[in-house]
């Protein structure tokens, strides 16, 4: 019978014989593929805050004290509590930021008035970060 | 010839152009695009054209457009919508090896969000089959689904069973592996916790993080000395109301921090060895 075949239909052998190379190689593709997929499954990420970023551009000393006693906080005090600030971001890094870029007076009463509004009294006042619970209020 | 009636043939000769070319606009050629899309990564507009394809469909390739709008949804992270939409081309195909390749990819959507238990329902609908191959992939799907449920005995087993009998020595690799448990286990979250709870700071050390223990051990420590300090200077109460708060912040902010860098810790540990059965495995 398989001779008949041959004879018959001389092409058949070596169709069958792509069709076959081009099945095994598609599914061999698809296992190394899996393997690629889940290679990142269980990667763990670091999150290493770079506060020392806000050094840079300090316009004058007290700009430059004031971003050295917020890098302390952040290092020693924050780094040892939980996440009690309701806001996204923190209280600390809004207050760093607004003395960035609104100067040291301005900057300061605004994290102060930033602090008096870090509860959940009025959530409608803020949209939601992201997936997170935390309200979103960036220095403007 | 006037200019209004030059102006009427004009718009009549363009509005003729788009009416033809909206009637040549095919389910065929619709698709076509849709695909042209895709392969040029125009995702966005890919998914578009496949749903309207979808919407005037007459029950033709059901299965591809499904496929396809699944699979943009899997490129671009959305692996509910990709896994929902793998479901119903899963459903309107008759072809079935099809049918596998979409329980495979359902399941693996299931893996990238974390959802394992639901990736191994999945997978138990997987037909039996003397493929080698087809049973490695499955092999593989369950060990990692296994693996991330915290359930290593059966991990083991799986992955064990992708090796081939003629390496044995890849096979004692990986038995050693899961044979060290303390890479797979520690430090654990819970005694480190409980450390911290008892002396804060050590849990921190226990898990690796020195500089955030003795971090821990200074602050809690320094308001412990204050609380000293005013009860001798000043009276009990006083040293309670100004302390204590600030004593149990801390304390309580450690404890936590020590639960949340021993499960870091031992995740890292526990992705070196993953990648390490994953190497094995690729060899």
């Amino acid at each position: 019978m398989m001779n008949t075949i041959i004879i018959k239909y001389p092409n058949s052998l070596l169709l069958f014989f792509i069709l076959s190379v081009s099945f095994s190689s598609n599914i061999y593709a698809q296992t190394s593929e899996d393997l690629r997929l889940f290679s990142d499954l269980y990667q763990v990420h670091e999150h290493k805050n770079n506060f020392a970023r806000y050094f840079k551009n300090s316009s004058n000393e007290l700009e430059l004290i004031s971003t050295g006693l917020f890098v302390f906080y952040k290092d020693f005090f924050s780094s040892q509590d939980g996440n009690h600030c309701v806001f996204y971001p923190s209280c600390s890094i809004y207050t760093i930021e607004a003395i960035k870029k609104q100067g040291i007076v301005i900057g300061l009463m605004n994290g102060i008035d930033r602090l008096s509004r870090c509860n959940k009294l009025s959530p409608e006042n803020y949209p939601l970060y992201k997936n997170s619970n935390l309200f979103y209020d960036p220095v403007e | 010839m006037n200019s209004t009636r030059k102006l009427y043939i004009l718009l009549w000769t363009i509005y003729s152009i788009f009416s033809l070319q909206v009637y040549a606009q095919t389910l065929q050629e619709s698709l076509t695009f849709a695909d042209k899309q895709f392969e040029l990564k125009n995702y966005r507009l890919a998914l578009k054209e496949y749903q309207r394809v979808l919407f005037f469909s007459t029950g033709e390739n059901l299965d591809y457009i499904y496929s396809k709008i699944a699979s943009i949804y899997f490129i671009n992270g959305y692996y509910s919508e990709a896994a929902y939409n793998f479901e119903r081309a899963y459903k309107t195909t008759g072809n079935e090896r099809l049918k596998i390749e979409f329980i495979f990819k359902k399941a693996s959507c299931y893996m990238l969000d974390k959802k394992f238990r639901m990736a191994l329902f999945e997978l138990m609908n997987l037909p039996d089959s003397t493929d080698t191959q087809y049973n490695n992939r499955k092999n593989f799907y369950f060990a990692v689904c296994h693996w991330g449920l915290e359930e290593f005995e059966k991990s083991e087993k799986y992955f064990l069973n992708i090796i081939p009998d003629n390496r044995p020595k890849d096979k004692e690799k990986i038995a050693l592996l899961f044979a060290k448990k303390r890479n797979l286990y520690r430090p654990n979250p819970k005694t480190a916790k409980i450390m911290s709870m008892i002396l804060p700071g050590s849990g921190q050390i226990y898990s690796g993080d020195i500089k955030n223990g003795l971090n821990s051990m200074i602050l809690t420590g320094g308001f412990v000395v204050l609380a000293v300090y005013m009860t001798e200077y000043y009276t009990f109460f006083d040293a309670f109301l100004t302390a204590a708060p600030w004593f149990m912040r801390y304390y309580q902010g450690g404890y936590q921090k020590a639960k949340q860098i021993a499960v870091h810790k031992r995740d890292i540990r526990r992705n070196k060895t993953y990648k390490e059965i994953l190497r094995i495995i690729q060899q």
